[in-house]
């Protein structure tokens, strides 16, 4: 009976500490999860430009590993802001990564794979939570 | 005489009717912030990545937004912000359309801080309803710096809440828009 009893108890508590855990689990800065396809940063855009549903319903919510020439790359407050070439005048790959790593540099003309992840198409198509290695 | 009065009234309304130089001023990078506070548990989430554009002449002002831009502290109110109640699939953007009501008070060509009155309409996960909003608007050299904290009732959108976590998330939900806005080179 008390084994029983201990054994509930334990249950219980071990329940409540791993509903704990899921419930605080801190965001991800940079997605960790492996890319789910793997596309260049001209085709993706180009089929957003064609047909914003249908590319959303292919890319939206996404891990994708985008490859591209860099356009434009920022260093602000939070991290590389990377746009990518999309070989149109009106709008770019943009990547946001929040984490930039200190082993490698990077400018304009540079050709990259950022992997992260797609949020959607506003001017540009946006990857959020990015990763990025040069090719 | 009266030909010289003619030539006058001619030339002020030749002045009046010419287009003034249409301004617009655009940002990639306008900061969205959303706030909601109980007693149970503050809750706040921030989107870098809003558009918008200012036309300084007709006085329109708009935003757009990816819903999944949204970034919060805890993972499972990312998830269940874009998943539960904004649906963020279904509705991957939100925006907004305005026009500034006091475009005669504000002086964008000169360095100050105006408050502004916006009207305008707001569209969140899929639904559209009129505002009113107050803000400032900053101008420094070629900049504009706006700003505008307003609320919203998730359930004017049509956003459910479930009855457990009804104590945790806010009835209005505190939105603090920041943007600056630099001229867009034609």
């Amino acid at each position: 009976m008390k084994k029983k009893l201990l054994i509930v108890a334990v249950l219980l508590i071990g329940g409540i500490i791993y509903a704990w855990y899921l419930y605080s689990k801190p965001s991800e800065k940079t997605i960790s999860a492996e890319a789910a396809l793997s596309i260049h940063a001209k085709q993706l855009f180009s089929e957003y430009q064609q047909d914003e549903n249908a590319a959303n319903s292919k890319y939206l919510n996404k891990v994708l590993n985008v490859s591209g020439r860099i356009m434009n790359i920022e260093n602000d407050s939070l991290g590389w802001n990377i746009t990518l070439d999309s070989g149109d005048e009106l709008g770019g790959v943009n990547c946001q990564v929040p984490e930039p790593p200190n082993d490698i540099q990077l400018q304009d003309g540079d050709s990259v794979t950022i992997k992260g992840l797609c949020t959607g198409v506003l001017m540009d198509v946006v990857i959020a939570k990015c990763s990025v290695q040069k090719n | 005489m009266r030909i010289k009065q003619i030539i006058g009234i001619f030339l002020i309304s030749l002045g009046c009717s010419m287009p003034a130089d249409a301004q617009k001023y655009f940002t990639k990078s306008a900061h969205v912030n959303f706030f909601s506070s109980t007693p149970a548990e503050d809750i706040e989430a921030n989107n870098n990545k809003a558009i918008s554009i200012l036309n300084t002449s007709t006085g329109d002002i708009e935003f757009s937004m990816l819903v999944m831009s949204f970034e919060f502290k805890k993972a499972l109110m990312q998830e269940h912000f874009n998943e539960n109640y904004m649906e963020s699939s279904k509705y991957p953007k939100a925006s907004f359309k305005g026009k500034i009501q006091n475009l005669d008070k504000i002086d964008f060509k000169k360095d100050g801080t105006y408050t502004t009155q916006i009207k305008g309409s707001m569209t969140i996960h899929g639904v559209t309803k009129e505002i009113n909003t107050s803000g400032t608007f900053t101008v420094k050299g070629a900049k504009i710096h706006g700003n505008s904290v307003f609320n919203v009732v998730p359930s004017d959108y049509g956003i459910s809440i479930p009855g457990a976590v009804k104590d945790k998330i806010a009835k209005e939900i505190k939105v603090t828009v920041n943007s600056t806005y630099e001229e867009l080179k034609k």
